[in-house]
């Protein structure tokens, strides 16, 4: 398998060219386009329901796999108008925000965690995404993606967290002081606290919503 | 006319050079700037794809009823152009062959290029946002926007593209609105790809990689309703 992400960073999309029998699982309706000798099939099981419910994702994925002699290509978008970036997931598995899977190769498993209270009042809601075993995935955002080494504690803004490992802790807090939070607009914040690394996105889809609210008129 | 492509895909302008009495056909509404030796009109075309038939056919295509045109009235005029969403445009040079344009693709052409509603068959009535295509012919630039960037795919036997990711095709090919290969008509819903186009012939594809609707789909639920 090999791949290429283009169009970085605003409308960055995977192209990948699989050999005879190779496989990608893709995220539902994230096919752009590809080549004949692909075939795709829909696998659904309980863990989609969850994810359906509790994870921000679809309850089905996709499996193109390569059933010709050749080598084909498929061309893989998120819906949103981000970054993307792969990640090789081992067994640290890796937790994920909800709508930021993309793809990944058959042998990563997409599981679902208890979060927390504190992601739930967080706006991340009470179940997390967990990616386990071994393989490649892909991950998407709203705008740029940066990655962080968290020397212990470090402080995110709330729906700016894409990734992060699962030891890493995550505790709500104000930003300031109760008043202090108010007036300087940064209201509720996410202290983790963990050294592993973690994936930042430049822009949060509720920016976005809150920017265009006031224009439905 | 000379074209030229500014800025990267996500936020691409055209800057186009017209020579004395040259006139480049626009899109109501997308010109951003341009220099004071161009005269501005507003036009429905005459002559084929033209007139006000032509004018509500374009409106059946996604597209403005009016037309701008901008003529140059002394040599060295240069006009920028750029659709209203962010993202690509492409230039494609017409030598007599036929493109066919989703309907909300077309962003500007030159004068001798001729811009008609090109009738798909009922397919397209599941192969895109529109019923009606447009069918460009004669010769001359015509320059197509996106949302997404743009990227071409030469197609020699079969390929395979999402509804909704198609900018235009050569008249070369055609296309029939099928199901992805392996998958039932129920699977294919349920994942999320639906219909897919499925095209056969030789010629070049252009496929814009976001769709506006899904886009559309990821913000609009969390806003109000109207």
């Amino acid at each position: 398998m090999d791949y290429d992400i283009r169009f970085k960073p605003a409308f960055a999309t995977l192209f990948l060219t699989l050999q005879p029998g190779e496989t990608i699982v893709a995220e539902s309706g994230a096919m752009v386009s590809m080549d004949t000798g692909l075939t795709m099939t829909t696998t659904f099981d309980w863990r989609g329901i969850l994810r359906a419910f509790f994870g921000g994702e679809s309850a089905f994925l996709n499996h193109f796999k390569n059933t010709s002699t050749k080598s084909q290509t498929i061309v893989i978008a998120p819906s949103n108008i981000g970054d993307l970036i792969c990640v090789d997931i081992d067994d640290r598995g890796l937790c994920l925000q909800g709508g930021g899977f993309i793809a990944c190769t058959p042998g990563v498993n997409l599981g679902l965690e208890w979060a927390g209270w504190s992601s739930f009042f967080g706006g991340e809601g009470l179940f997390r995404l967990k990616l386990t075993g071994k393989g490649k995935a892909f991950i998407g955002c709203y705008g740029g993606i940066s990655e962080q080494q968290i020397p212990g504690t470090f402080v995110v803004d709330t729906g700016h967290l894409v990734a992060y490992y699962p030891g890493t802790k995550i505790k709500i807090k104000f930003a300031g002081s109760f008043i202090g939070s108010i007036k300087s607009g940064e209201g509720l914040v996410m202290e983790l606290s963990g050294t592993g690394k973690i994936y930042l996105q430049s822009r949060s889809v509720d920016g976005l919503v809150n920017f265009l609210r006031p224009k439905c008129r | 006319m000379q074209v030229e492509l500014l800025h990267s895909t996500d936020s691409r302008i055209a800057k186009v050079l017209l020579d004395r009495d040259e006139a480049l056909i626009a899109q109501a509404g997308c010109m951003v700037a341009m220099s004071e030796n161009i005269g501005v009109e507003t036009t429905l075309r005459q002559g084929k794809g033209g007139g006000v038939l032509g004018g509500l056919k374009r409106l059946l295509g996604g597209e403005s009823l009016f037309l701008s045109v901008f003529q140059a009235v002394r040599s060295e005029a240069e006009i920028f152009i750029a659709p209203h969403l962010l993202g690509d445009i492409l230039v494609y040079e017409m030598t007599n062959q036929e493109l066919v344009v989703q309907a909300g693709s077309y962003l500007a052409c030159a004068d001798s290029v001729d811009v008609d509603l090109g009738w798909q068959g009922f397919k397209s009535m599941f192969a895109g946002e529109s019923l009606f295509w447009l069918s460009i012919s004669g010769r001359g630039s015509v320059i197509l926007n996106s949302f997404g960037a743009i990227y071409e795919i030469d197609v020699n036997g079969e390929y395979i593209v999402d509804t909704g990711n198609i900018v235009a095709f050569e008249k070369s090919l055609n296309f029939t609105v099928t199901k992805p290969p392996g998958s039932s008509w129920i699977s294919t819903f349920l994942g999320g790809e639906g219909f897919i186009c499925r095209f056969k012939g030789r010629g070049k594809l252009y496929c814009q990689t976001h769709s506006p609707r899904n886009f559309g789909l990821e913000i609009g639920p969390k806003l109000p309703p109207r």
